[in-house]
Order: structure tokens, then sequence, then C-alpha cells
């Protein structure tokens, strides 16, 4: 029975949403924009991730490493790289948009090389002194220690000078007889010291940040202009260049014009759809407040919370449009008459599961999917009061549905009939389904930049990163645990038959190595010096010669070798380092770490690697893919608890028999959907299942109106039909994103939203009157 | 005594010491090579692939006494040079070729040496030495020729105002067949000799070889 709305009611239904919305439009308006929405990379990172090498990677991207642009150089005559770089680096600096200098790959070495050989004795003395202390034990010798240890020293140096590398160290061994950087020179990876012939690599520091739009639009122009002139006033010439900026700024433009282009066509197929289902599309403009409430409460409730929004999450979370829209479309499509019971107790439900639904995603690790959850959550909730509201405020028929939309188009007699083939298709699908395997990459957030890409490839390639081989990084909560963590990690890998691993971590000391230096320091710190000149004057040696050895080996004391003020020098040393050498010990967010490399690609997953967490490879790419990796489980678990929410939710509302009738749709949809993909696509993804979960609830919402609708005897409502046929459009555009994640999701929601209405359409297809079978008296269709 | 003994004693003289005296000493331009320089570098070129014993001496400012080696000297005909080093404990090889040099310890992995500002330089000389890029030499070196009765010398002046590492005086010898001797000096109290004992030209590079001594 249809009870009159009053005026008051009406009036107050109005103002409620126009006030809603004037105060959200102020807000919003309000809003600084610039710093409210976010394409940074770093809004995608799990920041408060428990796990080091995750904060370690996000101090790496927010620290001035991310500003950092590199330049690859190579002359036409590549006997003398270093002539036209110097000139290139004049024209880098001249464009003022660069702090610091210019330096290349030869000064970072030079700067790595100087500064190691100041701390020589601070910092390798100790590891050496272990490995002389272990030769002497395995030995056996019946000398003392300092002595066996000082006619070491001395044998060592004569075995170096008549090898082909003593030439090469002859400047220093006079400060270094005890051959401390020699030795480490042999334990780093070769490619800290070569580069193809003819090329030079240039770092340079940006003044503003790479991320800051208004920085890119200026400095991007003017580097391709520097590059193009320069290449072509000295042909044969090739540059180069790469860098956070360059990424940045593409992806940047890029998403801005993929949500424009898709925006356009999801309007256009479902502007299409709306003319040719309904009488009144003038009417529409009726859901356009419900569409902007549920944008406004989704938005304002996502900054409230998170302080900004970031766009990839718009772009997903364009799909809370498919959701409002259809609250819209089941209030005013919605046939007069047991509104209570066909109408708000179903839209209720869908409504509130479909928020409890996602706010499960907010108890997640990874922020844009947290930022999702929420924002659908609010989005629904203030659609369905301003689909309540606006409802009240104008009860008439304000859409009316063509008639190809009502009615039950298919009719047969038998249920059977229809559960045979949807059984039969069932059963294909579940066999789709074992086909399935999971991936997650970064790459899905990426847009193709092939030759952004290609040129970065070439220049780490340049630089020594090769995809044979891979760099590992040791974390800690400082440099000497991160030490201690790298020697154990190198001693269970030389066990294994993997190639070594080269690095700093080999000479770098360990809290054991610092209390035996401090040790012997103690005990023979004045006797020792004498020892070696002694040694070095009996093999024929100018003591003399070594004045400068012997002048820092006495300012040398066991206070040197505290774990303090070993600490101290390893952060200085690593603050001081420039250039590529800086991965060398990198730092960021309070962890530290010591990084190796080793010509192992580590393609297979059984590694040493798996018993040492705290090391993990550099590489951002398989960080963050571990990183999503982990994520989709929790997902699963957290869309698990969501599926039971709104069961549980349903069933106080429905009852357990009817509850079932409700979710046996979307359940079936979803397993439609994913056996298909499993046919098709089978390597799916985190967003494949993040849209699992919203189709679920779109379907749900089609799946409540139906089974209300099936009981009376009536078919599927005109609501859901143009609910399922505009979500389907809506969702199918996204799929050609070229975004992948976007992509994912769009097509699997189009693929169950889609799978759900069949089905409705199918089983709903019982004789008109009819209510599971059994007629139902013409006063209550 | 002979009225003409003293003139003729003189003559004697002056004909035994021309011997000593070099014909033609020169200053050379590698970009334009005078005819007979040209065809010694390519005639030395051409003896490859070669092998040869050497014996390298290394004086240091440390030492009283210098460091003497021996090795094994290998040229093939791409120019590649590569010295081997055998010891009892450690056999080390270089190799030298246009884009620098590599060593290899034990036959274990090549490694260039590590590239630093004071021996960058002085590892782009040796390289230029051993594979007689005058060209290259000539960038930092003023390149002084002599030839005499068969042998010659090349002797290259480092130029004003180089970069940090770049060695001094550095000296080639030979023979018409082969180089003979090369010096490096590198600062005062510090040089490298490598004396060249008699070729053996046109060898043919065994693969063990060819695996064992080049990369």
């Amino acid at each position: 029975m249809n009870v009159p709305v009053s005026s008051d009611r009406r009036r107050t239904g109005l103002f409620a949403v126009l006030f809603f919305l004037g105060v959200s439009g102020l807000i919003l308006g309000l809003a600084d924009w610039d710093q409210r929405l976010s394409t940074d990379v770093l809004d995608l990172l799990p920041l408060d991730s428990e796990s080091a090498e995750g904060r370690l990677m996000a101090g790496q991207l927010e620290d001035a490493q991310a500003d950092q642009v590199v330049f690859a150089v190579r002359e036409a005559d590549r006997s003398q790289p270093d002539g036209l770089a110097a000139e290139f680096t004049a024209d880098l600096q001249q464009t003022g948009l660069f702090t610091g200098p210019v330096n290349s790959h030869h000064d970072a070495v030079d700067r790595l090389t100087t500064l190691l050989f100041r701390n020589r004795l601070g910092i390798f003395f100790p590891t050496w002194l272990r490995t002389h202390r272990d030769n002497w034990r395995t030995q056996g010798s019946s000398e003392s220690f300092p002595d066996w240890l000082s006619i070491a020293v001395v044998e060592a140096l004569d075995a170096f000078l008549e090898s082909p590398m003593g030439f090469a160290y002859a400047d220093g061994l006079a400060a270094d007889p005890l051959l401390l950087l020699p030795s480490l020179w042999q334990s780093l990876p070769e490619e800290q010291n070569a580069l193809p012939e003819g090329w030079i690599l240039l770092t340079a520091q940006l003044k503003g940040s790479a991320f800051d739009h208004d920085f890119q639009d200026l400095v991007l122009p003017v580097l391709e202009n520097l590059r193009t002139t320069f290449m072509r006033e000295h042909p044969g010439v090739i540059v180069r260049m790469t860098g956070p900026v360059f990424f940045a700024r593409n992806s940047r433009v890029t998403i801005r014009s993929e949500v424009e282009t898709l925006n356009l066509f999801s309007l256009l197929g479902v502007g299409l759809i709306v003319l040719l289902a309904l009488r009144k599309p003038t009417g529409l403009l009726i859901l356009l407040p419900v569409l902007l409430s549920g944008l406004a409460g989704g938005l304002i409730a996502t900054i409230l919370g998170f302080g900004t929004v970031h766009i990839i999450m718009l772009v997903m979370g364009a799909l809370l449009t498919g959701i409002t829209v259809d609250y819209g479309f089941h209030a005013f499509l919605h046939p007069k008459g047991h509104a209570r019971a066909t109408l708000w107790k179903p839209l209720g439900a869908a409504a509130t599961s479909t928020a409890a639904g996602f706010l499960i995603l907010m108890f997640g690790t990874l922020p844009v999917v947290r930022q999702l959850g929420l924002f659908v959550a609010a989005g629904a909730v203030s659609a369905l009061f301003a689909a309540v509201c606006l409802r009240s405020a104008f009860p008439g028929d304000v859409l009316t549905p063509r008639k190809w939309l009502q009615g039950a188009p298919l009719r047969i007699r038998r249920h059977f009939m229809i559960w045979i083939p949807v059984s039969l298709l069932l059963a294909v699908a579940a066999y789709g389904i074992t086909r399935i395997t999971w991936h997650d990459d970064i790459r899905e957030f990426d847009l193709p930049a092939p030759e952004l890409l290609a040129e970065d490839r070439s220049i780490r390639e340049l630089a020594g990163d090769t995809i044979d081989r891979s760099i590992l990084l040791t974390t800690g909560s400082s440099y000497l645990e991160a030490i201690d963590s790298w020697r154990r990690l190198n001693r269970d890998w030389s066990a294994s038959d993997r190639p070594e691993l080269a690095g700093l971590g080999v000479a770098l000391p360990s809290t054991a190595d610092l209390e035996a230096a401090h040790a012997f320091l103690e005990e023979f710190g004045a006797e020792w010096p004498g020892l070696v000149r002694k040694q070095l004057m009996i093999h024929g040696y100018e003591a003399d010669a070594f004045a400068v050895f012997f002048q820092d080996l006495a300012r040398l004391s066991p206070a040197d070798f505290t774990p303090g003020r070993t600490e101290a020098r390893l952060v200085s040393l690593a603050q001081s380092l420039i250039g590529s050498t800086r991965l060398l010990l990198p730092q960021g967010n309070g962890v530290f770490a010591v990084a190796s490399m080793t010509r192992d690609p580590l393609t297979d997953t059984d590694t040493p690697l798996a018993l040492h967490p705290e090391t993990v490879p550099a590489s951002q790419l398989r960080h963050l893919n571990n990183v999503f990796s982990k994520v989709r489980r929790e997902t699963w678990k957290l869309t698990l608890v969501g599926f039971a929410v709104v069961a549980i939710a349903l069933l106080p509302l429905f009852g357990f028999r009817k509850t079932a009738s409700i979710l046996i749709l979307p359940v079936s949809g979803i397993l439609f959907a994913f056996g298909l993909l499993g046919w098709w696509h089978s390597q799916l993804n985190l967003f494949n299942l993040l849209a699992g979960l919203l189709g679920f609830c779109l379907a749900l919402d089609h799946a409540l109106f139906a089974v209300e609708a099936k009981v009376r005897g009536l078919p599927p409502p005109a609501s859901i039909r143009i609910s399922a046929l505009t979500t389907v459009v809506a969702f199918g555009v996204l799929a050609f994103s070229e975004i992948p994640a976007v992509a994912a999701l769009g097509l699997t929601v189009a693929l169950i939203v889609a799978s759900t209405a069949l089905l409705i359409e199918g089983l709903g297809a019982g004789n008109p009157g009819e209510s599971n079978g059994h007629r139902i008296p013409k006063n209550l269709t | 005594m002979s009225p003409w003994s003293g003139p003729t004693c003189f003559l004697l003289i002056l004909a035994s010491l021309s011997s000593w005296i070099p014909l033609r000493a020169e200053v050379l331009y590698p970009v334009r090579l005078p005819p007979e320089w040209s065809a010694l570098l390519d005639n030395l070129r051409a003896q490859a692939p070669l092998r040869a014993d050497f014996r390298e001496t290394r004086v240091t400012k440390m030492r009283k006494k210098p460091v003497q080696v021996e090795g094994t000297l290998r040229l093939r005909s791409d120019g590649v040079v590569s010295l081997h080093y055998p010891d009892t404990n450690r056999t080390t090889t270089v190799l030298a070729d246009p884009s620098g040099i590599r060593l290899r310890i034990n036959q274990g992995r090549w490694r260039t040496i590590p590239d630093r500002a004071k021996t960058r330089a002085l590892l782009q000389a040796m390289a230029a030495l051993m594979t007689l890029d005058l060209h290259r030499l000539g960038q930092t070196h003023t390149i002084d020729g002599e030839q005499s009765d068969g042998e010659w010398r090349l002797i290259l002046d480092p130029r004003p105002n180089q970069k940090p590492g770049v060695p001094g005086r550095l000296v080639l010898e030979g023979t018409p067949q082969q180089v003979s001797r090369i010096e490096l000096n590198l600062e005062p109290g510090q040089s490298i000799e490598i004396e060249i004992a008699p070729v053996e030209p046109h060898i043919t590079l065994t693969p063990d070889e060819c695996s064992r001594f080049f990369r």
C-alpha cells in the first residue's frame, strides 16, 4: 500500500541532500588538491610495514637519491671519454637545475677510494686482524701472535710487490703496508671499477623534488633540449639520461590522460544504455545528487582518514559510481507498493553489507587498498542516505523503464532446465579456476613507458646492473648489526654452490672483530709497531719509507674500536659517498644496510636468503612484488572475512534459507568469472582479488532485489537490469585501461556482474505470478 | 809512426763511434709517422702471434733492492698482449688491450684493476705501450724516435700539465723483429723495466693457451 509522503518530509528530504552536497562541496572546494591528491609512488608502499627492507626502500625513495638524474655520455672517439663529458657537465651546471657538483663515475670511485684510505685502519684493521689470527691458529705457529703477525705483514708485502698489482698501488703502499685497501679491492664487485670503453656516467642532484609537478614541467624540456643540442653539435656523441623525475612525470601525465579517456568512454557507454533503457532520460538528473553524494562522502572520509587521496585509488574508486548509481536506479525505478519490504530492506542490506565488506579492507597493509575500503564504504552509505532522502522528496515516477526491461523475457517451465546448463557451466568454470596461478608485480601499477624503461635499463647495464646479477641488501638497526647479519649470510652462502658474494661486508668489522682488535691494541699496541719495523728492515725495506703508516698506527687506540665510535665512522663514511657508490652502504628510515653483489640472478626460490630474512634483493621491483604478494594473501583473508560479515549481516534480515538463496547468486557469478579468467588469462593478481570483493558486493545488490522479486513471483526488477548493464559497460571500459591493475579490476567486476545477471535472468524466468513454483494471489503482485 | 797515423786514428775512432751515434733522431707525430717508422711498427705487429719470455725489474723507493720477476709474454694478432707470471703459490696473468688492463689470479675471473685517479692514466699508458698505440701515447707524451743500425728506440716524455698519475719517461727499444725492452718511470725512485728475450714469431696459439692466457 502506498503511503502518501507529506510535504514536510519531502522538503526535509530535499533539504538534507542539498545541505550535505553544499557542505561537501565547500569542504572539497576549499581543499588544496595539489597537497591532497597524490601521484607519489611512496603512497603506494606500506610505509608502516614492519619489514626493515620496506622502510629502507621508502627511505631511499624519500631521500635525495630520488632527485638524482643519471647521464651516460659516450664520446665519438672512445679513447677519450673525458673530453666532451667535461663540456656536457658544464652545460648541465649552467642550466641552474642542479645543486652541488655534477659527479662522474670516476669522481664517485675516487671519493670512495679516498674515504676508504682515510679510514683504512679504523674500519678495516679489525677484520684484517681476525683473518690473520685465524691463519695463525690454523698454522699452529709456535711464535707469539704479534711476532708471527709482523712477519706475515712483510711477507705479504713482498708477495704483493712481486705481483702485477704491486705497481698499481705503489703510491699507497708506504701508508698501507698491511695491504688493507688492496685486499679490499679484490673483494669488491668488479663492476665498481669498469665502464665499457668510451662511456662516462654523470650523476647530478636536482634542486627541486622529482615528484613536484611544476618542477617536472620545468626540468624535462630543458634536459631534452640540452641533449638534442649537444648531440647535434657533436656528431657521434651519445647522451642518455634517466631518473625518477622522468618516470614520475610520465606517470602523472599518462594517468591523468587515462582517467579522462576512461571516464569519457564510460559516460558515453552508460549514457547510451540509459537512452535505450529509460523513457525519460532527463529523469536521470535525479541520480546526479545520489552519485555526487556518494563521491563526496567517499572523498571526505578518505581525506579525513588518510590526509591524501592517491590518484590510483581514484581510478579504482570510479567503481563507486557503479554502486551509487545502482542505489539511485533501485530507488527511482522501483514500482509503487511494498516499498519497505521490496525496496528499502534490500537496498539497506545492500548498502550496509557493501560498507561492511569494504571496511574490512581497512585492516589491510597496502595504503591504497585501505583508502579504497574507506572510500567505497563511506561512499555507499552516503549514496544510500541521498537515495532515501531524494525518494521521499520525489515520490512520483521520476524514472520509467522501457518495456523491454520489464517482465520476464525468458519463460521456462521447469527450473531443472536451467540448473542443468548452469551446473555444467559451473563445472567448466571450476576447472578454469584450478588453472589460476597468482603472481603480483609492481608493474601492475605501471603505465607502459617502453622508451623510458629502455633508456633506464641501458644506463643501469653500463653501471653493472645486469640481469645476470643480483644486488643484495643486508639490513639492521645499525651498520654493525647489518654487518653481523651479512657475515652469517656469507657463511651460509659460501657453503652453497652459488656464485660468491662480493662487497664491503667482507672487510667491514663485525662486533666480534671490534672486541678482538680492542683487546689486541690494549695488550700489544705499544710493542707491535716496533716488531713490524724490525721485520721491514730485515727484509730489505727502508723503514723510514713507511713513516706515514707508523704515525697513523701510533694514533690508533683501543677506544677506536668501540661499537659507538665504529658506527659513527661508518655512518660518516656512508654519508660522504656520492653517485653509485652510495649504494654500497644505503640507509633510510632508521634502517642501515650493507650491499653485496652476486652473479646469481636468484631466479629460483631455493636460496640461502630463505634463512636470512634481513637480507633482500635490492631490486625495488622484486621487493615490491613480494609486498604485493603478501598483501594479496592478506586480502584473501580479509575478503573471506568480508564475505562472512556480509552473510552474518543478512541472516537476521532474511533468515537462513533466503540468505542462502541470495548469496548463491553472487557466489556463482564469482565462480563463473574466475573460471573464465582461469581459461583465458590464468595468471591473476591482487587486483583481480579486490575486484572479486567489489563484484560480490555489486552482484549481491542485484541478488537481494532479484530474490525479493522472485519470492513475490515477480520477474527481476528493471532497476537491476539497468544497473547490471551500466555496471558491465562502465567496468568493461576499465578493462581496456593500460594500467594493468585497473584493467584487471574492470574485467573481473564486469564478468562477475554479467555472470550474476545472466543467472538471475535464467533462474528468475519462472512463470509470472509464480513464487518458487507456487502461484501468488494477484493482489500481492 | 806514419805521418797519416794521427788523422787515420781519428777517422777510425770517428767511424767506430758513428755506429753508436743515431743516424736519425727525430720527433715523431703519430698522425704523420715517417714511412720508416710506419714500416717498423707494421713489421713488429706482423710478428704476431708471438711468444717470448721476459724479466721484469721493479724499482721502488721502499725497498733497497729492486723486485725481479719473470714470466712469459704472448701477443695475439689483434694486438692483445698477455703477460703470465708463474709462481709456486699464485699465478697471475695480465692482459693489455686498447680498452685497458685486466688481470686474473690462479685462472680465476678476469678483473679490472681498480679505477683510481692515480692508476687510471698509468694503466692507459701501459696498455698503449704494450700494444704500440702511439696515437694514444702521443696525447700525453712527446715522442722522440731513434733508429740506428737496425735498432730503434722510442723515448716518450710527459707533456706539460698532465693529469695526476700520468707516468714519467717511457722508453721502448727493439729490433726490426721485436720490442726488446720497455721502461716506465712512474715517479722518482720508482720504475718498471721489462726485458724481453728473443721472440718466437708467428706461433700458433693453442686452444689451451687462448683459454688460459686470454679472455
